[in-house]
């Protein structure tokens, strides 16, 4: 598989998510449901890399989109205000997307894969509250939360089709590009999700620019000697974790 | 008579679901316990549960495992609320401080995310694809009647079949779905798991128009909220559908509308439309389906369930506030 077709099944599989998603009244005042490329790139990299890939596997990776569109379309609700009608409507975006994972999978009888994602949603809740609660955690903690806030239900669906060997790579590489996007955007002044609400990372800066190198150096070690991945597959997802790159991202802002 | 006085054999039976519920929201959040442990020291009717275990009783009842089934429903019923809350920006309910006023909107979007996907990890003990049809549709035309909700705000031209389409999707199909995954989840056969369906829409409907009836004819104290404030916030409800066009009443309510009413024609407005017959209207709506939901209830195999669910039923759809 080259790198445009790669980039092809990319788009379809969007297309697919979206339109599980449609419903006028949502799309006219909270706009396109936010489907993150990134996220859907490494949910479907079995796929990408020609593994076994049956209907009942594609059926579960869109659902497990349309869980983060949901908890995306939260995200979007304002703290304090949200009364125009697009910021009402944004609630029920969340809700109904999240509806339409759940009766996505209840009519392909994956009662157990229900389970195990709505438990991985249940954990991402509890997680994201952490930047909300008073509690004190460690830089380490809150890197940790980060990583099971982007990554729960992707690895969950991973784990289920015995997609083992995977989990790593995407793991990392979405905890990279997390903490990347936070780092630029902070330093550009721009609003950030996790940084600005906790103090840790604040104060520790450069310790975070460290981590965030340190992972990238492994990941990109990992994945060129990698004896799983096909060579298209590596130079694309290198390509992805390049694309984060702070320095390309610092000059883009 | 009290509610609870009516389904007063099932107490332990509904002591074990609270106890379960305190035990599904527990989380490792401290956050999410606390906002999650306001909303059950709310309390509520747990009317949905209820609807539930009283239809379990017409399969092979058994609370160990019906409760897997009753606390889910409950849950997504406060969920709900916790988001409702944010669309509607309530300060308070049930006399206590919404989860969106005490901490901010955020948090309430994640309270609510949290029992919903803990609803939904709790009914999975259900190996029945049935069920989850019901439930995950349920879920998705709830959200429906909400937009419907919002897209209809303020809008004078509705019909009443408008606001009947709305009312099933935002009230009736959760009763509706608790009575049918009661009936499901105990083995109930399938005729009667279809008349428990149908009691239950019926039931709903019934009662959200009763709901709609006390928001203009109850007082502030008997409502725990100014009366009026359904239509204050734009909601046209079937008692107001009935009289919009009266010469005494139109530009009144077209003051509501805008939001630019003072009090004293707000209460002249209240007191219009409860002089009117659009009450009496309204409850000759609800009553017809009051009257759909007892023949189904007549149409149930015999049972001293039927008795609870025809009680229940008369009180909801005849209470005062």
């Amino acid at each position: 598989m080259n790198e445009a077709l790669i980039l092809q099944h990319v788009e379809t599989y969007k297309k697919n998510i979206l339109m599980q998603l449609q419903q006028s009244t949502l799309q006219k005042y909270t706009g396109i449901p936010v489907v993150d490329e990134d996220r859907l790139f490494f949910t479907i990299l079995p796929f990408l890399n020609e593994e076994d890939w049956d209907n009942s596997v594609e059926v579960s990776a869109i659902a497990v989109s349309l869980i983060f569109s949901a908890l995306a379309a939260h995200d979007l609700v304002k703290e304090e205000n949200a009364t125009a009608k697009s910021q009402q409507l944004q609630v029920l975006a969340g809700d109904y997307y999240s509806g339409r994972y759940y009766q996505l999978l209840a009519s392909e009888n994956k009662i157990d894969l229900i389970q195990l994602l709505s438990n991985s949603v249940a954990i991402i809740t509890e997680h994201k509250s952490r930047f909300y609660d008073l509690e004190d955690y460690t830089l380490e903690e809150l890197i940790q939360s980060i990583q099971l806030i982007e990554c729960k239900p992707i690895e969950r669906f991973l784990e289920y089709y015995a997609y083992h060997e995977y989990v790593y790579i995407m793991n990392e590489a979405l905890l990279l590009a997390a903490l990347k996007k936070e780092l630029v955007a902070f330093e550009n002044n721009e609003k950030t999700f996790y940084i600005s609400k906790s103090k840790i990372f604040q104060s520790n800066m450069d310790t975070l620019r460290l981590e965030i190198e340190k992972i990238e150096l492994t990941l990109v070690q990992d994945v060129r000697s990698s004896d799983l991945l096909n060579e298209s597959l590596k130079d694309a997802i290198l390509e992805r974790v390049s694309n984060h790159s702070l320095e390309n991202q610092l000059r883009e802002g | 008579m009290k509610l609870k006085l009516l389904y007063s054999d099932l107490k332990s039976d509904l002591d074990v679901i609270e106890k379960e519920l305190a035990t599904a929201v527990n989380s490792s959040s401290h956050l999410l316990n606390e906002a999650s442990l306001h909303l059950l020291l709310a309390g509520g009717k747990r009317i949905r549960p209820v609807f539930v275990l009283l239809s379990a009783k017409f399969g092979d009842y058994s609370i160990d495992s019906i409760k897997n089934v009753a606390v889910p429903v409950e849950l997504i019923h406060m969920a709900s609320l916790v988001h409702d809350d944010v669309i509607d920006d309530a300060e308070t309910r049930r006399g206590r401080e919404t989860v969106k006023t005490q901490w901010n909107n955020r948090v309430a979007m994640y309270t609510g995310d949290f029992l919903f996907a803990r609803a939904i990890e709790y009914i999975t003990v259900l190996e029945n694809t049935y069920a989850h049809e019901v439930l995950s549709h349920t879920m998705v035309e709830l959200c429906i009647g909400e937009i419907l909700q919002i897209e209809d705000k303020h809008l004078i031209d509705q019909t009443v079949r408008d606001y009947l389409r709305r009312i099933k999707r935002k009230t009736a199909i959760l009763i509706s779905a608790s009575c049918a995954l009661g009936a499901i989840a105990s083995g109930a056969d399938e005729k009667t798991i279809r008349h428990l369906k149908r009691f239950g829409y019926y039931v709903g409907m019934s009662f959200q128009i009763i709901d709609d009836i006390l928001d203009i004819t109850s007082t502030d104290e008997q409502l725990g909220k100014p009366a009026g404030s359904d239509l204050l916030q734009g909601n046209i409800t079937l008692p107001v559908l009935y009289v919009k066009n009266e010469p005494t009443i139109a530009p009144l309510l077209k003051e509501m509308l805008d939001g630019s009413i003072s009090e004293d024609n707000k209460q002249q407005l209240l007191t219009e439309i409860r002089n009117s017959e659009a009450i009496n209207h309204a409850k000759q709506v609800s009553n017809m389906y009051l009257q759909k939901a007892l023949n189904e209830v007549k149409q149930l195999p015999a049972n001293s369930a039927k008795k609870s669910l025809q009680n229940i039923a008369l009180f909801m759809s005849k209470r005062k506030f």
